[in-house]
């Protein structure tokens, strides 16, 4: 596939001269150099109700149950509309295609199986003392007042093969990405539910606003600078189309097309990064957190949707 | 041939729609190692066929050219509740592996 | 009516090879229904241009048909998971072929079809760089096609 790099390459020499041809603020004395993206006001009590705010697409509509997703199941494969649906339609259970996730989900529940027979530890860790773990990601991102910062299931799954087997499984390795599917499917279908009560996590959830809307990097992109509709929302960008990040963070990790493998939601974010050409952080990163704690909150009573492909 | 197979149907009328998913590195026999620079060994499933209460009714060829853990779709009509459906393959180094699964 | 006889002895003879039955025997599976195909056609395989591959198949005087349909997106994000969707509304359709034009080896599959198996075939493919992606349909004996570029770029931003 070598030859695919000149192509790249091209593709992003021509949108740096897209960004310099915009006009932009002036960039004189005394100009801001990291000049925020049109904020939008977002309540974080609504969750994905907050998708039918104009400044997110006003897709909510479109994609919020299965019932708006039958009705305008003709948008499927027309470039046009396609978009509005949100990739819903790709979710768990709307497509009856079969895609790797699924193997991956397997290979995930062996994994914590073997795991868990051996250090029955490892399944109480991952249960906060619980031994059942069915709906508990759905919870997630949250506080942990013993441990006392914010846990994503991928960090959860790090904690506890640290603590209870002694084994690294970091975040974005294969292990944890398999078990945090895992994982998570035992929530699949259950309505997200990030506990937007908790100081912490609204603290949290304000600091990842604020990375939304950061302009960063090579190119002075900021997430919002694609995926709101001050910025290219609904507009086609390297030949695909930006959505609203109401949703989103339902059916990570997932099955990614581009990769020919499933990732999580911080490692889609280090990728986002990259190709905005802007440094990535490892993921499980403060920053990463705060952002994905952004990100579901954003998708507060939407069902958990793994395995998914994207 | 540990790698996993899953058969998935759905019935409707006598019509049934059979997904197919397999566990298969399909290596071209193309590609470098980025490491080493040695040209991977092709490993890709050659033959494949699906059969419906124990008659072919679908034979397939393959390239190395379907995709890593390939996925199949088909459509097989003069199916009924409770039929066996089986899908076997063979790739090239003689490996085999079979699934069966039962309309439901 | 010849061609179908000829693939079901093919059927058959592959389904009777010894070294089958002995896995079937041992993987405790029912022995019908894992007949493959006759002879994995390697001349077509490993034709390196679409004209060497449909000599290899023995197709001539392929036409054209809007009765292919290929569903698949527009633009590929990877190369090498591209999904296509292939429905032959032809009556008596007997196998699908799938190539893609710029491959090194522009033979895909081939899937024949026998007693009620639609002219249907939805999976995903690799693909070396932007080009046709081809469908040859064999119904009554003869040969038709269709085509649709789908371009392949690496790196999208979607997901």
């Amino acid at each position: 596939m070598a030859g695919n790099h000149s192509f790249s390459l091209h593709a992003l020499a021509l949108i740096s001269l897209f960004v310099m041809a915009a006009p932009g603020p002036a960039a004189g004395a005394g100009a801001v150099y990291r000049e925020a993206y049109p904020r939008a006001a977002i309540d974080p009590s609504r969750g994905i109700g907050g998708a039918g705010d104009a400044d997110f697409g006003a897709t909510l509509q479109y994609w919020q149950d299965e019932k708006s997703l039958e009705q305008h199941k003709q948008w499927i494969g027309d470039p046009e509309h396609e978009w509005k649906l949100n990739w819903k339609f790709l979710d768990f259970d709307r497509t009856d295609d079969m895609h790797p996730g699924y193997l991956a989900l397997e290979a995930g529940e062996k994994l914590f199986k073997l795991w868990a027979k051996r250090e029955p530890a490892f399944r109480t860790c991952l249960g906060e003392g619980k031994t059942d773990l069915k709906g508990l990601a759905a919870t997630y991102p949250k506080y942990d007042p013993k441990l006392k910062r914010i846990m994503t299931v991928e960090g959860r799954v790090e904690h506890c093969a640290q603590t209870a087997l002694w084994e690294t499984f970091k975040q974005g390795s294969p292990a944890n990405n398999q078990i945090s599917l895992y994982f998570k499917s035992l929530s699949a279908r259950e309505p997200i539910r990030v506990d937007t009560g908790s100081a912490e996590i609204m603290q949290s959830y304000r600091r990842g606003e604020k990375l939304f809307h950061a302009k960063v990097g090579q190119f002075n992109f900021s997430c919002a600078s694609c995926h709101t509709s001050s910025g290219l929302l609904g507009q086609r960008f390297r030949g695909q189309v930006p959505t609203t990040p109401f949703g989103d963070a339902a059916h990570f990790p997932t099955y990614r097309l581009a990769l020919g493998d499933i990732e999580s939601l911080q490692q889609r974010f280090m990728r986002c990064n990259l190709q905005a050409r802007t440094k990535a952080l490892p993921p499980g990163d403060p920053a990463y957190t705060d952002l994905e704690v952004f990100y579901t909150v954003l998708s507060n009573d939407y069902p958990v949707s793994v395995p998914s492909a994207r | 041939m540990a790698e996993p197979m899953k058969i998935r149907t759905q019935l409707s009328g006598d019509l049934v729609a059979i997904k197919v998913l397999i566990g298969h590195v399909m290596e071209t026999g193309q590609r470098k190692d980025p490491r080493t620079g040695q040209v991977i060994p092709a490993h890709f499933i050659k033959q494949l066929s699906v059969g419906l209460n124990g008659k072919t009714v679908i034979a397939a060829q393959w390239g190395g050219a379907i995709s890593k853990d390939p996925f199949l779709g088909l459509k097989v009509k003069g199916a009924k509740a409770g039929d066996k459906i089986t899908v076997h393959w063979e790739d090239s180094k003689g490996e085999k592996n079979s699934a069966e699964a039962t309309v439901g | 009516m010849n061609e179908l006889n000829e693939l079901r002895r093919a059927l058959l003879k592959g389904g009777c090879a010894a070294g089958l039955v002995a896995f079937a025997a041992s993987a405790g599976l029912l022995v019908p229904g894992r007949a493959l195909a006759a002879e994995w056609n390697k001349s077509a395989f490993e034709a390196k241009n679409v004209a060497d591959v449909l000599k290899g198949l023995g197709a001539s005087g392929v036409a054209d048909s809007k009765d292919i349909l290929i569903k698949a997106s527009d633009v590929a994000e990877n190369g090498a998971v591209i999904p296509v969707e292939v429905t032959s509304q032809i009556a008596g359709t007997q196998s699908i072929t799938i190539l893609a034009d710029k491959n090194p080896l522009p033979l895909l599959a081939m899937f024949e079809f026998v007693d009620g198996a639609q002219g249907y075939v939805s999976t995903r493919i690799k693909m070396g760089q932007t080009s046709n992606v081809r469908v040859v349909v064999k119904a009554g004996g003869k040969y038709y096609s269709a085509a649709k570029e789908i371009k392949v770029t690496i790196g999208g931003c979607g997901g």
